[in-house]
């Protein structure tokens, strides 16, 4: 299967030389909720989640971000975060302040699609679980996988089961027993330690049923 | 909080602009994005419908805002935008954004700006999807006060809005009104204790974070 893995954030590569480099340590937050937002994150390598807590404590994984994503860009109106952003693992990432990020937008224009097509992925995301706010187990990861299947329309998830259970919060066995049972179905399939979704929209429908 | 109001009015020279009648549809979710728009005169509901085929009401615009931003580079549209009321928009396809990004660099940020301000729309429905029905009701009331003054306040659709039934509305509209928090008249309704209603709202406020920094305040 093809996997198109250059899609609109990966060109943001040409621009890094604008941004400052970091290196992050797994378990570290990278912005918190409620913090004002000051700029934005490219990461090259690592793995993110990035999680919010309701007012009653509770805590929600929104998404997971892969090296050639962006994050933090929702919050470029200097407003405070909405989310929490964690690396799971250890991370190198690039920062754009907000400042830098207007220099780079009057050298760059076209930059600008690559900062809305960002915001608009973490809207969808949002309005889905607007949708479905009371996922069950197999949907929260079942939409995870799609999440990931959109923004880098690559069939190939690369991730771990231990990577899917840290960023959903749930047991290696509940990942286990679910990504088996798909197996089975035939909804997915794995190789070298990543997952291929074999049918999106039948993902999708189970998803939603 | 720089106040997004009328904030693109500079540049409605790069539009074009539309009058419609009450209830037209002028995107629908899910359709490939044409462009975006502005509301000059008039009223219009933004909604998104649920999987389950429920229609929850994001907002309602107020004049002097864009709508449909995510409808920039043939995007989906992420939700549905319907008239409720005579209006006047201005319509810019994506060949008119480009004029403006070359013409006036400003706007670049101004529109980013305003698109943010939907993904955090977004993100109060989700702040609140758990709460108290009465919490919810509170935060949305004392919103739609602020961004309007007054409107016509119609049961069911703001129990769209919330998300919750019309009976429930009922039920908390009677409570205020007998403990004199709000008043109705008319068919308007007008808040008489808005400390007490915001204290209602900011229950359990720990993570909530800057509720007022939503609303859009009449200018």
């Amino acid at each position: 299967m093809m996997a198109i893995l250059f899609n609109h954030e990966n060109n943001f590569k040409n621009y890094l030389m604008y941004g400052k480099r970091q290196y992050m340590k797994q378990k570290n937050v990278v912005y918190e909720q409620g913090d004002i937002g000051e700029g934005f994150y490219y990461l090259e390598n690592g793995l993110i989640k990035v999680h919010t807590s309701t007012p009653l404590g509770k805590e929600r994984v929104l998404n997971i971000v892969l090296p050639g994503q962006l994050l933090g860009v929702q919050a470029m109106d200097q407003q405070a975060h909405f989310t929490t952003a964690t690396t799971v693992k250890d991370s190198v990432l690039y920062y754009f302040s907000y400042d830098d990020f207007k220099k780079l937008i009057t050298i760059h224009p076209p930059i600008l699609n690559l900062i809305t097509k960002s915001i608009i992925q973490k809207m969808h995301i949002l309005a889905e679980q607007i949708n479905l706010h009371t996922l069950t187990t197999e949907q929260q990861i079942a939409a995870v996988l799609l999440n990931i299947y959109h923004d880098f329309k690559s069939y190939e998830i690369p991730l771990t089961q231990k990577d899917l259970a840290t960023c959903t919060g749930l047991t290696r066995i509940t990942v286990y027993k679910t990504l088996k049972k798909w197996k089975e179905k035939k909804l997915i399939d794995s190789k070298n330690k990543r997952f291929l979704i074999k049918n999106p929209d039948l993902l999708k429908n189970y998803l939603f049923q | 909080m720089v106040n997004l109001r009328y904030i693109w009015r500079p540049f409605l020279k790069y539009g074009q602009m539309i009058k419609l009648e009450e209830n037209t549809t002028i995107y629908y979710q899910g359709e490939v994005g044409k462009g975006f728009y502005y509301l000059d005169k008039g009223s219009v509901k933004i909604t998104l419908l649920t999987e389950k085929g429920a229609e929850r009401t994001v907002n309602y615009v107020p004049e002097g805002m864009l709508l449909g931003e995510n409808g920039i580079n043939k995007e989906p549209y992420l939700t549905t935008a319907v008239t409720t009321a005579p209006s006047v928009l201005y319509y810019f396809t994506n060949e008119a954004m480009l004029k403006i990004y070359e013409e006036e660099p400003k706007a670049v940020i101004l529109f980013t700006n305003s698109l943010l301000y939907k993904f955090r729309l977004l993100a109060e429905i989700i702040t609140f999807l758990n709460l108290p029905v009465e919490q919810q009701m509170a935060h949305y009331l004392v919103k739609l006060v602020k961004e309007n003054e007054e409107f016509p306040f119609n049961q069911t659709s703001f129990a769209r809005y919330v998300g919750t039934s019309r009976i429930t509305v009922n039920k908390i509209i009677q409570k205020w009104s007998k403990e004199k928090l709000i008043e109705l008249s008319n068919q308007n309704i007008y808040i008489k204790n808005i400390s007490k209603l915001k204290e209602i709202r900011d229950q359990n406020s720990k993570n909530i974070g800057d509720l007022d920094m939503l609303m859009l305040p009449l200018m």
